[in-house]
């Protein structure tokens, strides 16, 4: 039957080409337009950190003085030195990140920029980082402020030209490291763990003990996003300077680490109120997002890209409603046919059948326009300057779901006109013949 | 008398005309909101940042590290001056809209009680406000004794500021800006010694105005050497440009050049997302457009087949073609007003939405009618060609049966 349905559809279609080509260019616009934007959106909004995430924690504390602001998004030296050390989570990590001039340290070699990371030795298992030479420097050689780098694959690269350069030298700012391991490039989207450079960029390329970098101060890694809540002196050695630039994060695999970890956190907050650090009073001020939440929050995913996703949608909806008023006219004016065949036996369901039989072939066809059109989209995405351009492809998901998106656009076009036709009475027709 | 048939006409396809108003009413709702959006955008691509933009080039660098190679700075000044077509260059931070800015809060008095609001802060060397041809306004540029050095906040030594004119009518409205002071520490405190029309600081932000801007000046030290800006003709910008670059690497073997480029550049990646916003909303206004025009088209054509008896018959009794072509027009202009209506609830629906989740201003009432026109037009250039076929139906159609 569905074939017999299939081989009518198809034959109704070919009798009104351009008609039928309309509502394939409506459909076809209209999802390729929305799965565009949606696949961005997809991309961006997306765990980077799948299986992962639920189980790391980015707590924050207020050391600002009394006075309406929100809680701050980074720590201070001193508090996050203290909760490093505290050692209550699993793993705890201290980050921060800068652009610093790297070379391989033989004389000669070219200088390149590179995003480098200084952090603790946590941060490879914490974030499940694979290694694919050597390992992570360990905790004494964070203690030891040990000059010892870890780099991403393409940076190893650039830098060694495919020649093996575990245990050499590079020269980071003015000073040596040894390269102690290699790990496999790795760029989350968004790069969660430090959003105050491009959120879709690159990955971070060289890694160095946390501690070294404050030996090193002149390196001047003190971040992309300074915040000096009170007067400084030297805004180079940051130790004791009332200044927010670091980030900590912190794993915690079961709820009721969870939930000790927000108590250490407030007790924390108690505790350097009353040395009188904290200078407000009352509640402590803390929070423990984890890693979705904190996204959340700090709005990861540009407010564009979503708007964007809805304009795309809005112009589905007119592309839908023009749909359906071009199918209820077609299916109207073969009104006489449809009442000969409810003469002939029809049901009313087979006429509804047979409508939207018709109904999905259009949208079938809208598909696959609207799967051309979004690749196309996609392209012309890729080509412009956004820092997540690169990552712009149709993945299968969003692929499958261009298909599943146009039938169901299509079904719910051809609703209301198949209803309709249904409803269109044998004999009342069959007299005006 | 062509409405009050067509009035008793449209009932008998209401539920077709029906979808016809909801397609146009989105569409209107949409139109009139990407527009608006639109135009927003635009006029934020287009601040006056107060430089003279077509004129500056600019090399990025990865600076000279420490203080004492400061020597180094005034050396690839003066080699770059030496370029032919360089009309002058120096070294400061950062370029307005650059993407990167520090900003601090004055105190206007030196007990530190009250604050003014946030202002950009500008430093460069000799003769930098002359380069970026900004206009002073009131007061004087400032002298070659006072560029001095930075402590280690950054903070320049030398106590003179030139401050823009809205930041002055700001800190101190009414009043003669030149000689007051303000403070950023309790033991770094600043006079006025000049006022500017117009800068632009380095980042644009929501919650900061873009035009409070205090430029201080500066020797050559490491805080300013990341950044050289060059004056030069638009002519000879791309060949200084090439020359700059490889003399600089010449001169400092070591040396990282993050980026390059004229100024026009630089301004136009700030605003790479308002202009790829701008770019896809136009692409759909247009695609929209396009859909409803062909979808009116259909449906109309659909019409004069079905109708082409009763034409036929009012032909042969007496309506002239121009009855029937008004007829289908008026159809047509009552249906898109149908939606025009509907669709200026659903725009201020639309923009509400707006002005909650993407702090957007509320949709101007002008915009209403214009997009009635824009819709109007377009359906009555959609109905033409239908139209037109429909009063070429002869009578004799009415003698026929189907």
């Amino acid at each position: 039957m569905f074939g017999y349905y299939l081989d009518l559809a198809l034959q109704s279609l070919g009798r009104n080409r351009v008609l039928t080509a309309l509502m394939v260019l409506a459909i076809g616009l209209g999802i390729g337009a929305c799965m565009t934007t949606l696949t961005v959106f997809h991309l961006l909004s997306a765990d980077p950190m799948p299986g992962r995430s639920n189980a790391i924690f980015y707590p924050q504390i207020d050391p600002k003085p009394p006075g309406a602001h929100a809680l701050p998004d980074q720590l201070n030296y001193v508090d996050a030195m203290n909760l490093w050390q505290a050692r209550r989570a699993d793993r705890q990590t201290i980050l921060v990140g800068s652009s610093v001039k790297v070379k391989a340290a033989e004389t000669g070699a070219k200088p390149l920029g590179l995003h480098t990371l200084a952090t603790t030795a946590d941060f490879f298992s914490m974030f499940g980082v694979s290694f694919i030479h050597g390992s992570s420097w360990t905790d004494a050689d964070d203690d030891g402020k040990a000059r010892v780098a870890v780099l991403s694959r393409s940076a190893y690269q650039r830098l060694f030209h495919g020649e093996d350069g575990i245990g050499r030298a590079i020269r980071v700012g003015l000073w040596d490291f040894r390269v102690i391991g290699v790990i496999e490039d790795w760029r989350p989207a968004p790069h969660f763990y430090d959003l105050d450079r491009e959120s879709y960029g690159q990955g971070d390329d060289v890694f160095i003990p946390f501690q070294t970098s404050r030996d090193l101060a002149d390196l001047g890694i003190t971040g992309y996003s300074l915040d000096c809540y009170g007067n400084t002196t030297d805004d180079n050695h940051l130790e004791n300077q009332p200044c927010l630039w670091l980030k900590f994060w912190v794993e915690l695999d079961s709820p009721a680490k969870v939930a000790a970890y927000r108590q250490f956190l407030d007790n924390y907050s108690r505790e350097q109120q009353a040395q009188g650090r904290f200078t407000y009073t009352g509640a402590p001020h803390t929070a423990l997002p984890e890693v979705m939440q904190w996204l959340d929050q700090k709005g990861a995913v540009p407010s564009d890209v979503r708007l964007k996703s809805w304009i795309a949608f809005g112009f589905l909806l007119v592309c839908l409603t023009n749909t359906t008023g071009l199918l209820l006219a077609k299916f109207l004016q073969r009104s006489a046919e449809i009442s000969v065949r409810r003469a002939l036996g029809a049901s009313r369901k087979q006429v509804f059948i047979q409508c939207l039989v018709e109904a999905s072939t259009v949208g079938l066809a809208g598909g696959m326009l609207g799967l051309v059109m979004a690749w196309a989209g996609l392209w012309g995405i890729r080509q412009t300057p956004a820092d997540y351009a690169d990552l712009a492809h149709l993945d299968l998901p969003m692929f499958a779901m261009t298909f599943i998106l146009s039938l169901a656009a299509s079904l719910i076009a051809g609703l209301l006109p198949a209803w309709r036709a249904c409803q269109i009475a044998p004999a009342l027709q069959l007299k005006t013949l | 008398m062509q409405i009050r048939h067509v009035l008793a006409a449209l009932p008998r396809h209401k539920l077709v005309s029906l979808l016809l108003v909801v397609e146009i009413a989105v569409a209107f709702a949409i139109l009139c909101n990407a527009v608006f959006i639109i135009r927003e955008r635009v006029q934020r691509m287009q601040i006056d940042t107060g430089i003279a933009e077509s004129e500056l080039v600019y090399i990025h660098n990865d600076g000279i590290g420490a203080d004492d190679n400061a020597p180094l700075v005034t050396r690839n000044l003066a080699a770059l001056r030496g370029l032919g077509g360089v009309q002058s260059a120096v070294a400061m931070f950062p370029l307005p809209l650059e993407n990167m800015s520090i900003n601090f809060q004055p105190w206007l008095t030196p007990d530190m009680k009250l604050r003014g609001p946030k202002v950009g802060m500008f430093v460069g060397t000799s003769g930098y406000l002359a380069t970026l041809g900004v206009k002073i306004v009131q007061g004087r540029d400032f002298k070659a004794t006072e560029y001095e050095g930075m402590d280690e906040t950054y903070k320049t030594l030398s106590p003179a500021v030139i401050v823009t004119r809205d930041l002055a009518d700001k800190l101190w409205p009414g009043q003669n800006p030149i000689g007051r002071k303000f403070w950023r520490s309790p033991s770094r405190g600043y006079t006025v010694v000049g006022v500017v029309d117009r800068l632009v600081r380095g980042y644009l932000r929501e919650d900061f105005v873009p035009e409070y801007s205090a430029m201080f000046p500066v020797q050559p030290v490491s805080f300013v050497s990341a950044l050289y800006v060059l004056r030069v003709k638009p002519s000879d910008q791309d060949r200084v440009m090439h020359e700059a670059a490889s003399l600089l690497l010449k001169l400092n073997p070591d040396m990282l050049i993050d980026s390059q480029g004229s100024y026009a550049d630089m301004r136009s990646d700030y605003f790479r997302q308002d202009a790829s916003l701008a770019w896809l909303l136009s692409l759909v206004s247009l695609a929209m457009l396009l859909v409803t025009a062909l979808g009116i088209a259909g449906l109309a054509n659909f019409w004069v087949a079905q109708r082409r008896r009763q034409i036929g018959i009012r032909r042969a009794i007496g309506a002239t073609r121009g009855d029937i072509l008004r007829y289908f027009q008026t159809e047509n202009f009552l249906i898109v007003s149908g939606g025009i209506m509907l669709g200026i609830l659903l725009a201020f629906a639309l923009s509400l939405l707006l002005m909650t989740h993407y702090e957007l201003p509320r949709l101007p009432m002008f915009y209403l009618p214009i997009g009635a026109i824009v819709l109007w037009l377009l359906g009555q250039l959609a109905v033409l060609g239908p139209a037109l076929r429909a009063s070429r139906v002869p009578p004799v159609v009415a003698t026929r049966s189907v």
